[in-house]
């Protein structure tokens, strides 16, 4: 069920309605549990075994790491990490590992072909941050399984994220579950702009990138350049677009959820990049991996190798593929040598001087990350070579087909976050109150708007195959 | 009371919208056409109006005393040899200003060009929406609205779409054949249908874009696999058998250009069809030139040519032919019209002014006709193909039924 589609809004509608005629609050999160098992039901039915099995394992193991000392304790937390690893590793990775194998020692296994259970890389990261809380004693097992399992199944951020923490989730159940009209408000909003995100902006770049990437070099080098830029804005909306729909169904019910994305194009240098882009997966990467790997305690080449380690499973993480380890390796290099070119620098820092040179670090930032999401996006490791020397000029040749709508989009989400770069300092960021008869005007003209501008196709959310 | 004040404050908040985004859509997406019924030509845009569409490029339209997208057509004058160019919206030319589309293309590069009639002129008679079933239905009108002297038929596959009951002008299979219906639209519509007409409520671009919008987004594949549908394969070969026939006998001076489908993958046309090759052996049969684009897109695109469909808003290779699609349509139909060696035998003459066969054969104008076997009408058009060894062997042509002058040189002053 995608959010986009008239089956997901009579679902979400009996679900609201159903909140809003319980009393209980055990009712309610049993009935919103019951909503997440169907929600992922519908996705694949198979899959709910797995799920289940997830949420009862670490439930379990919670609570008996919670009650354990000493060595017993880590064991347990070693336990729940290697079978939720396992999980991983077998529905996600075990092609990927065959065909690795295949090609470095000449094995010749036949594909498990196992199908990919939509949203594991999310479910399985939440469980496992779970437990590592109970161990590191921020957070108390929970006693109610219905409880927990609503952590694991809560719908609207089971497919795609964000990756939410047990210890910012779970407290929230203790509060009556309400719907008000403040959150069904604000909430609305939310929704309507990861709509206006995802079905104005990012499926009417994708037909343009989905053309340029599908053969790159039969396209010239203004064209792969352009669709790049498309991709970068394609992959921001369409990703911050879902988690803005995500976070604004939570809201309308009651829930609060981490914001995911910050205005990442903005960013001056790539570690600022990373603190505003998939905020969720990048602060549990330096929570779970970079921070036990001993962070930047343990002397500079340590650092860059802790990077390093922790932005190539990232970019694993991403996929199956070894041109999303190439990216998660990029990031990590990225990120290394800013890191070496601060300690070099100093106070001389370009974010603290005049903005000619904020221009060319921002130049510098952007072109880097397009340059990687070239490895992200591109079909085959060939592909993203072909991309990559057309862009820097060593092809020449090619059609020249230049994306129309790609210059009505981009000064728009340029517009967008200087606008909400300004607004993130209000409390409610830019809402509009239906009270006022103007709010009324612009909120009605926005739905229309969104119905009028979006694309005729809609192609699938892209984190949707993480 | 606060209640009725709500619903006033809500209806008036959703109505200053609608107005704010109808300023916005006419001014950046579309100012939709008024249409009106014809009792001769069905459902056609109202004469001397106007719109815009940026769906695919960005282009205005504006129509002309009958309601085709051209200039005016005025009364025929002494000497005049009009070719009259119909089809759908491939000919009408989307996306593009009307100096662009091929009819006036073909008319810039025929006028001037040594033995073309002085006043030649090229008329765009194309009506977005319809199917080759209109100009086969509707011959009778188009011949006394135009008095054409040369009609340029441009054709496609979904030759399926000739039997689709929706067309105001469609095939009904008989017995024999076909027989052409004509179902107006007009005459179908409930009193509800013809009010939203008369108080021009289509004419609202946030009603039209946003119809038009929704049906984009769910009736596409619909309309495909409906009129698939209704016709299975033998039963669209033998449509375009008969429609050809017909075509033949109605127009006495016909040519058919045939455009391709591309591809889904844009990167160039879809592979040949049955249809397509159907198409040629019956205008081969009845002796009707048969232009097939194909090849001339293939060659263009081979030496590096941009594709000829797409604009700067869609993707290439998709929708509707572009301005240098357009071109290669106006190129390939004036060497087919005027230089005979590109098509064996055969070259275009206008004899209406009553000249003699000496002068026009002075003035290089030719035109012969042979014989054919293969019409299911048994009829011969008068603009026919000669082989090669015919020409060669020096044949004077003969005279066309209607008594038309055509006669053919030799070598010099071929045009």
């Amino acid at each position: 069920m995608l959010f986009t589609s008239v089956q997901f809004a009579c679902f979400f509608a009996i679900v609201l309605t159903g909140l809003a005629v319980l009393r209980k609050q055990n009712h309610k999160i049993r009935w919103l549990l019951a909503a997440g098992v169907v929600f992922y039901g519908a996705w694949n039915w198979r899959f709910l075994a797995l799920i289940g099995f997830t949420s009862v394992f670490d439930f379990c193991l919670g609570i008996q790491i919670g009650k354990a000392t000493g060595a017993l304790k880590k064991r347990l937390l070693v336990l729940d990490i290697c079978v939720n690893l396992l999980l991983l590793c077998v529905f996600k990775y075990l092609d990927f590992f065959i065909s690795t194998a295949d090609v470095l020692f000449g094995v010749h296994f036949s594909l498990a072909r196992i199908m990919l259970p939509i949203g594991i890389s999310f479910f399985v990261f939440e469980a496992m941050s779970y437990c590592i809380d109970i161990y590191r004693g921020k957070l108390v097992p929970y006693s109610r399984w219905d409880h927990f399992a609503l952590f694991i199944f809560f719908f609207p951020r089971m497919v795609a994220g964000p990756i939410i923490r047990g210890s910012d989730f779970l407290p929230q159940l203790r509060s009556p579950i309400r719907i008000t009209a403040h959150n069904l408000n604000v909430g609305g909003q939310m929704f309507l702009l990861g709509l206006t995100k995802k079905l104005v902006i990012a499926d009417r770049l994708s037909d343009f990138v989905d053309l340029v990437y599908a053969n790159p070099a039969l396209y010239s080098s203004a064209s792969v350049w352009q669709a790049t830029i498309a991709y970068s804005i394609q992959i921001y909306c369409d990703f911050s677009g879902y988690s803005d729909m995500a976070i604004g169904l939570a809201k309308i019910m009651g829930f609060e959820l981490p914001a995911n994305f910050r205005l990442p194009y903005i960013a001056l240098n790539l570690t600022d990049f990373w603190r505003r882009w998939h905020i969720s997966l990048s602060s549990w990467l330096r929570d779970y991996l970079y921070i036990p790997l001993g962070g930047n305690r343990k002397g500079v080449t340590r650092t860059y190798l802790n990077l390093l380690i922790t932005m190539t499973l990232g970019g694993l993480w991403h996929g199956a593929s070894w041109h999303f380890v190439l990216w998660g390796v990029l990031q990590g290099l990225g990120l290394a040598v800013h890191k070496a070119y601060r300690s070099i620098l100093g106070p001389r820092l370009p974010e603290k001087s005049g903005w000619p040179l904020k221009v060319v670090s921002w130049t510098v930032t952007y072109t880097f990350v397009c340059f990687c999401w070239v490895f992200f996006r591109a079909q085959s490791f060939p592909d993203a070579v072909t991309c990559v020397v057309k862009m820097v000029g060593g092809l020449a040749g090619g059609l020249t087909w230049l994306c129309g709508p790609l210059a009505a989009i981009a000064p728009l989400v340029v517009l967008s976050h200087l606008l909400a770069g300004r607004m993130q300092h209000q409390k409610d960021g830019l809402v509009l109150a239906p009270a006022y008869f103007s709010h009324l005007v612009l909120l009605f003209a926005w739905v229309l708007g969104v119905y009028f501008m979006s694309a005729t196709r809609t192609a699938p959310f892209i984190y949707f195959q993480f | 009371m606060p209640y009725l004040r709500f619903v006033v404050k809500v209806c008036s908040a959703f109505v200053i919208s609608l107005a704010c985004w109808e300023c916005l859509l006419r001014l950046i997406a579309e100012q939709p056409l008024p249409y009106h019924h014809d009792p001769k030509l069905g459902w056609m845009p109202v004469p001397l109006s106007r719109c815009m569409d940026a769906r695919e490029g960005y282009a205005h339209f504006s129509f002309n005393e009958l309601g085709f997208r051209d200039d005016p057509v005025g009364v025929k004058a002494p000497g005049e040899f009009r070719v009259l160019c119909l089809g759908d919206s491939y000919v009408e030319g989307g996306g593009m200003g009307p100096a662009q589309t091929y009819p006036r293309r073909l008319q810039c590069l025929l006028r001037g060009r040594p033995g073309v009639p002085r006043l030649v002129r090229v008329l765009n008679a194309a009506r977005a929406g319809t199917t080759v079933a209109f100009s086969v239905g509707l011959s009778d009108a188009y011949k006394s609205l135009f008095q054409p002297d040369l009609v340029i038929i441009m054709v496609r596959d979904g030759w399926g779409d000739l039997l689709d009951p929706v067309q105001e002008v469609h095939y009904a299979a008989t017995g024999a054949g076909f027989k052409v219906k004509t179902d107006w639209h007009w005459e179908h519509m409930s009193k509800a249908q013809r009010l939203a007409v008369r108080m021009h409520l289509r004419d609202l671009a946030v009603v039209h874009y946003g119809l038009r919008h929704l049906i984009d987004i769910r009736e596409a594949s619909q309309r495909a696999s409906r009129a698939a549908g209704k016709s299975d394969a033998s039963t669209r070969l033998a449509a375009i058998d008969w429609t050809v026939a017909e075509l033949a006998h109605r127009y006495p001076h016909l040519v058919l250009v045939h455009m391709p489908y591309t591809a889904g993958t844009h990167d160039g046309l879809a592979p040949v069809s049955p249809d397509e090759l159907r198409l040629a052996d019956a205008c081969k049969g009845c002796g009707v030139p048969l232009v097939r684009m194909r090849g001339e897109i293939e060659r263009d695109a081979a030496a590096g040519g941009m594709p000829p469909f797409g604009f700067a808003n869609t993707l290439p290779w998709e929708g509707h032919p572009n301005a240098h699609g357009h071109d290669l349509v106006a190129r390939a139909l004036a060497r087919m019209l005027t230089a005979p060696d590109v098509l064996p035998g055969w070259t275009l003459l206008s004899a209406r002014d009553g000249r003699s066969a000496a002068s026009h054969a002075a003035a290089g104008m030719v035109g012969s006709r042979g014989p054919s076997a293969r019409c299911p009408r048994g009829k011969v058009n008068p603009t026919m193909l000669l082989t090669d060894k015919r020409l060669n062997k020096g044949h004077r042509a003969a005279y066309s039924d209607s008594g038309r002058l055509l006669c053919r040189t030799a070598c010099k002053g071929r045009l």
